[in-house]
């Protein structure tokens, strides 16, 4: 069935044929530069087709792929609203051609009509599903394309395609393998029946996505045979092969001006989906002879809860801090993996067995943004690339989920977009990081207005803004994340969900002294009197996370603290739920951190005035916040004596704490303490 | 006789344009940014002169001026505005700060928003510091759940105030549902500082600047227009006075980027930004309705940027999605013109890390140092070094031989900077990159056109812009377009295209009405809901028009409405058939419109009415059709197009055949009926026409030259 | 000849030896782990990330769950990195050059400082 092998050899291009190399000298002056362009903007038409044609609002949100490849599945350019998909693709066109091509039962022809959302396939968890189609030119194979788009809806045992309570992939709803649907460009309307069928919470939905998808690869195939037809299918063989070149010789000049040598990174996940405890994800990138290493083995072993993943989906979310800081200027190509390996040890959460629940899998992949950002940006200091130097985002990468009728009568079912688009950037080498900067999947996206979701939820925003103290400290601090707080309007009740995580044990990604990002818990207000108070015009009500779980507010009701991965909650009308982000890390010694920056964030409210004098040793007029110089550089010295008097060397620091342990109960699923190698047995029904 | 004057005051250029009784003339003056009028009568001065009168004199004629200018916006990118508060829903003082959270990605290039290392925000208009949160909510129906809260609102005043704020923004949740808490905030404010020594502070409520849902867009809107205001202010006191010394008292008008026009003062400064471009745009619309081309693409080729606009079916009702000014993104009707790095000064340079590849633009020289050729200093090869090497530019003729171009330094530049690094020679470095600046104006062509739907083929480019006739045959083949009309006055196309814009102004207002309900399917009744709505956006057209001058009895209009199928993210701007509602079959007549709409601009299969149909928002046009005369036919006088060949000059078209001596004509010489194949050149002042091999040129009634690249297509249009 | 690592560190080539960028402080074998020649203090997150409630989630990492080390030049006080580590958690090496591939690299490889 599933072939692991496959799926690691996919990503990288293969060997070109001696005709491509021929094919790719022979582009004349300009033809490079013209035809690429010409590529790029089919891709461009499929996608306005796909969004045009589509109704999900993901689809219009632009988290989509059009892509097209090699005739032997080998990624040529893509037009993308998240990384992730640079490396999708080719797995199932591989397996396709692999398995199927030579078998009388299924074979490849020209109008052909393909299709998969299975994740074991090279995907990333199955909301992703894609169409591909073969194109042909003279008789001959010449290219495939992809069109890709996230949909909301799988058929799952929880609406919405991320199953925080899947024990088992049997959670999860529809799962296709590569499978043809449509021959001779025609759709068959048996098997669109069957998808229907699977994803009856939103049919019509599911039927004109799969339309515009298809209608999106055949605009491609249609401009593709045109320019073929115009210029040659040489040509166009040359253009891809060089093109794919071009990534690859560029990957490679970069990463042979990189010091050779092992930088590692360690980072913690709090919670299995299902219940807390303590895993770890670890990262060993190694960089030799201008091949980088990307491997993950460290790494806990998988569960029963719903936070595990497969390996492309590790390899995808490599691509996303490859493409987004390394590479940023490289075009999006396979060439980009010529010379990179990428090792995710099979048995751990990264890998897991394909029996497990892996539709909460971008959470989990997104473990790699801070063990890439800090381990990636050790390898750049030394370079011309230090201005690409970032510790990158948090892990939690995700938001909470609402479900019910809203004040119009209708159902509705949605990722709140605003916390999904609201996490903090790390610190640059020479400035800040960016204070809720975006979704670290595909940050081009919008966070919603109040006034959007107002419309169309049964939702009263108490607060929506900027969360002080939640960015990494340092000289140069991390972002902050969002503080979000959600009353339950104008419905009975509304259900809730959601799995950001890290609510225990930040995702630390400062670099060289800068410290992590804070943790961000869970909070409710049961039985709350919201409506009552605001219409007696109450001056205190709760104008942040901290008041709200705090209750420094005149706001009555039960308060409950939780972790941020919680299974389904309903909500009554009136009560409170806060979907609050992470900020990100911080860059050097916070010691000398200008004050004058410090005040200045004080000014804004992003950090609290406790900070500003126990972290940042900063002494000011509490009234005007001017900087007391003399006095901070006193205290600022005092830290010092403090550090010096506290600190021991090494090796007393480390006797002493290679006696100690956590909690057992936290280590459960942890593995074997300290190597993380599996010690438990998975038990999946 | 009566004149009309255009004026479009650009950063280098000040562009003038006249109609006088039946004969037109145009011409360009330097701006002068320290004060605008300067650079103004100047121009308006040397449009007389052509005329053979004296400036008093043709003011004395002109019933009308009109006017844009991108300046005020140099001072919004400068940070030159003034200090201002911003008042707000208290737990939601960061919004502008948040910005969506993406807004570092606003305003800025693609290859930029790829690289987030090197991504900021940018430095706010109005500091967090400078913000703060009210006690009062409003909901979305407009229901008061939080009444205001004044003794808090006053302490917090007094902390804007002892800052010393110059203006205060106010923006609530919802106001433009409910405006009572905005308009409450105002009165406190206006009588707290009624006697203070900073004199008024002027206060701007985001429910009467801009009443459209979403507060990020509305507020931002808010304060760009408060933060622009006191600027744009000044700047046209300063051009009212020079116009008034030269004994001009009638109407000053100014174009707005919604296609309309208004006075000066009836004015919001958002509006403003892009004017020129837009008057190209509906001018372009004027010029194909003469011409019989329904289907237009007006290109302008200056020197940083290639704009486009596109006209279709005589229509230029696109309008730009998402529009942002400078890093800023607001809602407003602005119609669509796209803009893209590829101009006279864009840099040609090969990139080594990519495998040689050679890259045009988005960098640009500027005018400053410009071009190699132009001797200020630039080492860069540029677009403009490769056309002077290729021989399509006289050395002597550029900018009216103001700027003497220097072979030798486009050649070198191009040498070191191109054709060493690929190894080949500098002419044919030049001819490649020419054909690959060219392939990209031709790509972005398609784009607009194809992506939206259209076929490229059905449709008539007009060059403009002092590069875009000279690349103009290179872009339409690119883009596998057959025909392109130049017009004289391409150098100051934009200011002649405000000559054809009426008196128009447009108001919105975000109104949400379900049109069918998803559910029960039940068409809306509540008529005087919708009729409110449209009665009190005319009632606001009627204030303006009569303020104005005119009478707003003679005013027309056509309504829009912003509508959706349920659960969608973005909406369908409709042209609705009714400007009120009695009836189901006005609904029906509604939903038919959006259906038809919907379904050419985007697909047949999208639509789900079962979802529900709402309409979010009123769009309301209020025009007064403005007198355009036509403009002047010369008459054939039977010469033939070598009466106006001033000679010849050796030009590269191929690499193969090499130079090739290449007919040159006098622009100014050229007469209706001349007709000529290419390779040719046109040489004039402000521009050179660049007619390629298998071209042919044709000059038509009104000294158009008309491009045709397939000599079936070449007609004389009469 | 020295060339620059992090923020804080150096690396002298020609003794293999890691220095502190502000004070000179040797800080061990440019082949092992500079960890080892810092002070190191273990602190609770709490001392850093202020708890705002009490309970199980506060806003501060659990302490139980989570320390915070810091890795201080004997010389000059100054932090030169932090680790966020479960208790008795190894300690990461995260910085392991290859030396000899790095003494063979021509020195155009050097970035500006």
């Amino acid at each position: 069935m599933f072939n692991a092998e496959m799926v690691t050899r996919a990503m990288a291009p293969e060997e070109p044929t001696e005709e491509e190399m021929r094919d790719a000298d022979a582009l004349g002056p300009g033809d490079y530069e013209i035809y690429s362009e010409n590529v790029n903007l089919m891709l461009q038409e499929g996608k306005e087709v796909m969004t045009k044609m589509g109704i999900s609002s993901m689809l219009h949100s632009g988290d989509t792929l059009v892509a097209v490849y090699t005739a032997r599945g080998d990624l040529v350019s893509a037009v993308l609203g998240t990384y992730l998909h640079s490396v999708t693709g080719q797995v199932p066109i591989k397996f396709v051609r692999e398995r199927f091509a030579d078998d009388p039962s299924v074979g490849v022809s020209e109008g052909d009509i393909y299709y998969c959302n299975e994740a074991l396939y090279g995907g990333i968890h199955n909301p992703d599903q894609f169409a591909f189609m073969p194109v042909f030119a003279d008789g001959e194979l010449l290219a495939w394309v992809v069109s890709g788009a996230h949909q909301s809806e799988t058929g799952g045992s929880e609406p919405g395609g991320e199953v925080t309570q899947a024990h088992t992939r049997h959670d999860e709803g529809m799962k296709l393998t590569p499978i043809k649907i449509g021959e001779r460009y025609r759709l068959k309307n048996d098997l669109l029946l069957m998808m229907e069928n699977f994803i009856s919470r939103a049919p019509r939905m599911q039927v004109t996505d799969v339309k515009a998808r298809v209608a999106a690869c055949d605009r491609v195939r249609i401009r593709l045979q045109e320019l073929a037809a115009r210029r040659g299918s040489s040509l166009v063989r040359g253009l891809f092969r060089r093109m794919i070149q071009q990534t690859s010789a560029g990957v490679r000049a970069r990463i042979e001006s990189w010091p050779d040598g092992v930088y590692r990174h360690n980072v913690f996940m709090d919670t299995t989906g299902h219940e807390d405890g303590l895993l770890r994800a670890s990262v060993a990138v190694t960089v030799r002879a201008g091949r980088l290493t990307l491997d993950f083995d460290g790494t806990s072993p998988e569960h029963e809860g719903s936070y595990n993943a497969f390996t492309n989906v590790i390899r995808g979310h490599c691509a996303v801090n490859l493409y987004q800081f390394p590479f940023h200027d490289f075009p999006i190509s396979s060439g980009m993996f010529d010379h990179i390996d990428i090792n995710v040890p099979h048995g751990s959460f990264f890998d897991a067995d394909p029996e497990a629940a892996i539709s909460c899998s971008p959470l989990v992949g997104a473990m790699v943004f801070p063990l890439l950002g800090v381990a990636l940006s050790k390898a750049m200091y030394p370079t011309e690339q230090r201005d690409l130097v970032c510790g990158f985002t948090a892990s939690s990468a995700s938001a909470v989920m609402v479900a019910g009728t809203n004040q119009h009568g209708v159902r509705v079912t949605d990722f709140m977009g605003y916390p999904l688009n609201a996490y903090g950037l790390a610190a640059r080498s020479d400035r800040d990081g960016i204070d809720v900067w975006g979704f670290p999947h595909g940050p081009w996206g919008k966070a919603p207005d109040v006034e959007d979701i107002e419309s169309e939820f049964p939702l009263l925003h108490v607060y929506q803004k900027q969360q002080r103290d939640t960015c990494g400290y340092g000289r140069y601090r991390g972002g902050v994340g969002a503080a979000v707080g959600y009353a339950v309007y104008r419905t009975s009740h509304l259900a809730f969900t959601s799995s950001q995580k890290e609510s225990r044990f930040p995702a630390h990604n400062g670099l060289f002294g800068g410290y992590s990002m804070t943790v961000v818990p869970g909070i409710r207000v049961l039985g709350a009197d919201l409506l009552e108070l605001m219409a007696q015009g109450e001056p205190n009500l709760p104008t942040d996370d901290y008041a709200l779980a705090g209750g420094d507010s005149a706001l009555g009701g039960e308060i409950i603290v939780e972790h941020q991965t919680r299974g389904i909650r309903i909500l009554r009308e009136g009560e409170v739920l806060a979907a609050s982000t992470q900020g990100s890390g911080g860059y050097g010694d916070v010691l000398e951190r200008d004050p004058e920056a410090v005040v200045a964030d004080l000014r804004a409210d992003l950090i609290s005035a406790w900070t500003a004098r126990e972290v940042f040793a900063v002494v000011h007029d509490p009234e005007t916040l001017l900087v007391d110089e003399p006095a901070t550089a006193r205290l600022r010295d005092e830290h010092r004596a403090r550090r010096l008097a506290n600190a021991r060397p090494y090796g007393e620091f480390i006797e002493e704490w290679e006696r100690r342990r956590p909690p057992e109960a936290v280590l459960k699923y942890f593995g074997e303490w300290p190597s993380a190698r599996p010690n438990r047995v998975v038990v999946r029904i | 006789m009566s004149a009309s004057i255009e004026i479009d005051i650009g950063g280098t250029f000040t562009d003038c344009y006249v109609r006088a009784g039946a004969r037109e003339t145009w011409c360009k003056a330097r701006t002068t940014p320290f004060d605008l009028s300067q650079g103004m009568t100047r121009a308006i001065g040397d449009a007389a002169a052509r005329l053979g009168c004296s400036a008093e004199e043709l003011l004395a004629e002109t019933a009308i001026i009109r006017y844009s200018t991108t300046l005020a916006m140099n001072k919004l990118i400068e940070r030159k505005g003034p200090r201002l508060g911003l008042i707000t829903t208290e737990g939601f003082e960061d919004t502008v700060l948040v910005g969506r959270a993406s807004q570092w990605s606003d305003g800025i290039p693609f290859k930029e928003q790829r690289n987030i290392a090197g991504a900021d925000k940018p430095e706010p208009l109005i500091p967090r510091t400078l913000t703060v949160g009210v006690k009062e909510r409003v909901d979305y129906r407009g229901e008061i759940l939080r009444p205001l809260d004044e003794s808090h609102l006053l302490a917090q005043l007094d902390r804007l105030v002892d800052a010393g704020v110059r203006g205060i923004v106010v923006s609530l949740l919802w106001s433009f549902m409910n405006p009572s808490h905005e308009q409450r905030i105002r009165e406190l404010i206006e009588h707290e500082y009624n006697e203070t020594y900073l004199g008024s502070v002027p206060v701007f409520l985001s429910s009467e600047v801009s009443p459209r849902k979403f507060e990020y867009t509305r507020t931002m809107m808010t304060i760009l227009n408060a933060y622009l205001h006191q600027s744009m202010y000044e700047e046209l006191i300063g051009i009212g006075q020079g116009l008034r010394r030269g004994g001009y008292r009638k109407p000053l008008m100014m174009v707005h980027n919604t296609g309309g026009m208004a006075s000066v003062f009836r004015s919001a400064a958002v509006h403003t930004y892009n004017g020129g471009p837009v008057a190209g745009l509906i001018g372009s619309a004027a010029l194909g309705r003469s011409y019989g081309h329904t289907n237009v693409v007006v290109t302008d080729m200056g020197g940083t940027s290639f704009d486009i606009a596109m006209v279709v079916e005589g229509s230029t009702r696109f309008y730009q999605f998402a529009p942002t000014i400078d890093r800023w993104t607001i809602d407003a009707t602005i119609l669509d013109t796209r803009s893209i790095g590829s101009g006279g000064g864009s840099i040609a340079s090969v990139d080594p890390l990519l495998g040689n590849r050679l890259d045009v633009g988005p960098e640009s020289a500027g005018s400053i140092p410009g071009p190699a050729a132009y001797d200020q200093g630039g080492r860069s090869p540029t677009v403009t070094d490769a056309d002077l090497v290729l021989g399509y530019l006289s050395p002597e003729r550029f900018h009216g031989g103001q700027l003497r171009l220097n072979v030798r330094r486009a050649e070198r530049a191009i040498r070191d900077g191109v054709a060493g690094r690929l190894g080949m020679e500098v002419p044919e470095a030049a001819l490649l990159i020419k054909r690959i600046i060219d392939a990209k104006m031709g790509a972005e062509i398609y784009k607009q056109t194809v992506l939206k739907g259209y076929d490229p083929r059905d449709f008539v480019i007009f060059a403009a812009g002092g590069a875009g006739p000279v690349h103009c045959c290179g872009y339409a083949e690119a883009a596998g377009m057959g025909t392109v009309v130049i017009f004289p006055f391409s150098s100051t196309f934009c200011a002649y295209g405000s000559s054809t814009m009426d008196v128009m102004h447009v108001y919105e207002r975000s109104r949400r009405l379900s049109l069918l309900t998803a559910v029960s399917r039940r068409w809306f009744d509540r008529y005087e809901a919708f009729n409110d709505v449209v009665a009190g956006l005319k009632a606001l057209a009627h204030r303006d028009f009569a303020g104005e001058g005119f009478d707003p009895d003679r005013v027309s209009y056509a309504l829009e409405l912003d509508m959706k199928f349920g659960g969608q993210l973005n909406v369908k701007r409709v042209a609705s058939p009714v400007l009120s509602v009695g009836s189901q079959a006005d609904m029906e007549a509604i939903y038919a419109a959006f259906e038809r709409e919907f379904s050419e601009a985007y697909s047949p299969l999208g639509l789900h009415p079962e979802a529900g149909v709402e309409i979010e928002a009123f769009i309301l046009k209020a025009t007064l059709p403005q007198p355009v005369a036509e403009r002047p036919r010369i008459e054939r006088d039977g010469s033939d197009a070598e009466a106006a060949r001033s000679g010849e000059r050796l030009a590269l078209f191929d690499a193969e055949a090499g130079l090739v001596p290449t007919p040159v004509y006098e622009m100014g010489s050229l007469r209706p009926g001349h007709r000529f194949d290419g390779p040719a050149l046109i040489d004039s002042d402000d521009t050179t026409v660049v007619v390629s091999p298998g071209w042919s040129c044709a000059i038509d009634e009104r000294s158009g030259m008309v491009l045709a690249h397939d000599p079936e297509a070449s007609r004389v249009q009469r | 000849m020295r060339r620059r690592i992090t923020e804080y560190l150096e690396l002298e080539l020609d003794t293999e030896r890691w220095h502190c960028v502000r004070c000179g402080r040797d800080l061990g074998d440019a082949r092992g782990n500079y960890k080892h020649g810092c002070l190191v203090w273990e602190r609770d997150p709490r001392d850093i990330h202020r708890p705002v409630v009490e309970g199980t989630y506060t806003f501060a990492p659990d302490p139980e769950w989570c320390r915070v080390l810091e890795f201080i030049c004997p010389g000059c006080a100054g932090l030169v990195e932090v680790e966020y580590l479960p208790p008795g958690h190894p300690v990461t090496h995260d910085i392991e050059l290859d030396i000899d591939a790095l003494k063979a690299a021509p020195p155009s490889a050097e970035a500006a400082q």
